[in-house]
């Protein structure tokens, strides 16, 4: 069984698929002392008469990227995407679905786990179905613990609005992974026995960086609050 | 090849469960919401998975994983005996638990919780998972402290039902987050 490595490139139809792209190593920064990305999307070149492993990449006449299904020689005839016999050799490797398995049971309208360009190791599983299909699933080379940024002041409900940072740590500012809620579960200590964000000691405000995590499909704040005796904000 | 277990009960050897094996569902694939999983057979059966990340631990420590918790396995071979299933779970590194107990003994540094399970919602109330001990490091602050007896005391952080966050490590769970003593306890206030 291979394991894959690729990255998220947004959310699909159903709650923890996402639409990914292989990665490949990229030899040129293999070893780099630093910064270097060595996996990257794919970008080698097909070649004619080279010997291609299942799982290897090669970028099709379309100029996008491809994996090879099954072990062959390459000719003309099985060329991405112009050889008459190329479809049963190769699949397209930008475009893919994948089950983040820690997403594998979600709430009523959950949110994203993941984010963009977040990296995965992923492998093949066969489904129940009366046709089964092979899908892909795996698991973020992420923690399930993130940092998350604070987009305002809290305010007095039980959540806040915030943008997670991404894998090089990065504000994520638009798309999958930005605007997420994070929820906080308030302590019962204390009159009245429900109490808000901006009753907290700390009090989170804007552009603070906090530690989250999503339970289910919901981000919470993984810190304990203590109720504050000022007034709120 | 990769299978998805769902824990049942702990076995008795440290670090085994009694799973059950799922089947990924084909018709909850695209489905907004609820479980990608299934039991794989009409009657599932026993199967001893260790969870590798309990290795070395004594019989004494705590159980990392909660009935409910999915688990990656894999068979490893033994050395010339069959192989074997060993897994990883598919649990979040802090989970949410809920407080059982409410102001804590003076002599207590730990919580009594019940692990919300892999469901997001549910608090375990019985079996693997229920009334674990949450260890909760007191700030040593000898402004806010008693420790008359050289021991912070854990004083009023939390009430029955509320939620906290705690991770497991080495046997033991651990609150994520550091408490101050209880406000009754400044020596300011005695």
């Amino acid at each position: 069984m291979l394991i894959y490595l690729v990255k998220v490139i947004s959310a699909a139809t159903g709650a923890g698929i996402y639409n990914c792209a292989f990665l490949s190593i990229d030899k040129t920064n293999w070893g780099a002392a630093s910064g270097g990305k060595m996996v990257d999307l794919v970008a080698a070149a097909w070649s004619l008469g080279k010997i291609y492993a299942e799982g290897s990449f090669a970028t099709g006449t379309d100029s996008k990227p491809y994996r090879c299904k099954v072990p062959h020689t390459a000719t003309n005839y099985n060329k991405p995407i112009t050889g008459a016999d190329c479809l049963s050799l190769w699949e397209l490797a930008d475009s893919i679905e994948v089950l983040n398995l820690f997403e594998n049971f979600t709430t009523a309208s959950p949110q994203s786990a993941l984010a963009a360009d977040d990296r995965m190791e992923i492998w093949q599983m066969t489904d129940d179905g009366g046709s089964p299909v092979v899908r892909w699933v795996g698991v973020p080379l992420e923690g399930t613990v993130r940092r998350a940024k604070v987009k305002a002041n809290a305010g007095s409900d039980q959540f806040v609005t915030c943008n997670l940072l991404g894998y090089n740590g990065n504000e994520i500012t638009s798309g999958l992974g930005s605007g997420i809620t994070v929820n906080f579960k308030a302590n019962k200590e204390g009159t009245p026995t429900s109490w808000q964000l901006n009753q907290t000691v700390p009090r989170i405000a804007a552009d603070d960086i906090i530690s989250v995590e999503n339970h289910s499909g919901k981000w919470w704040l993984i810190n304990n609050l203590g109720k504050s005796e000022d007034k709120p904000l | 090849m990769i299978e998805i277990y769902e824990v049942r009960e702990a076995a008795a050897s440290v670090g085994f469960y009694n799973c059950y094996k799922l089947k990924l569902v084909a018709a909850n694939w695209a489905a907004s919401s609820g479980d990608k999983f299934a039991y794989a057979d009409a009657e599932p059966a026993f199967v001893s998975v260790m969870h590798v990340k309990e290795y070395g631990q004594s019989a004494s420590a705590a159980r990392a994983l909660a009935v409910g918790d999915r688990m990656m396995v894999w068979d490893y071979s033994d050395c010339g005996g069959p192989a074997r299933k060993i897994g990883t779970a598919l649990t979040p590194e802090a989970r949410m638990v809920k407080t059982t107990e409410g102001v804590l003994s003076a002599e207590d540094n730990f919580i009594r919780c019940d692990i919300v399970a892999n469901d997001g919602s549910t608090a375990i109330t019985s079996g693997l998972g229920h009334s674990i001990e949450v260890e909760c490091t007191v700030s040593m602050n000898t402004f806010q402290a008693d420790i008359s007896d050289g021991k912070p005391k854990l004083e009023t952080i939390s009430t029955g039902g509320d939620y906290i966050f705690a991770s497991w490590v080495a046997g033991v769970w651990g609150c994520v987050t550091l408490f101050g003593p209880g406000k009754e306890c400044t020596p300011a206030e005695e």
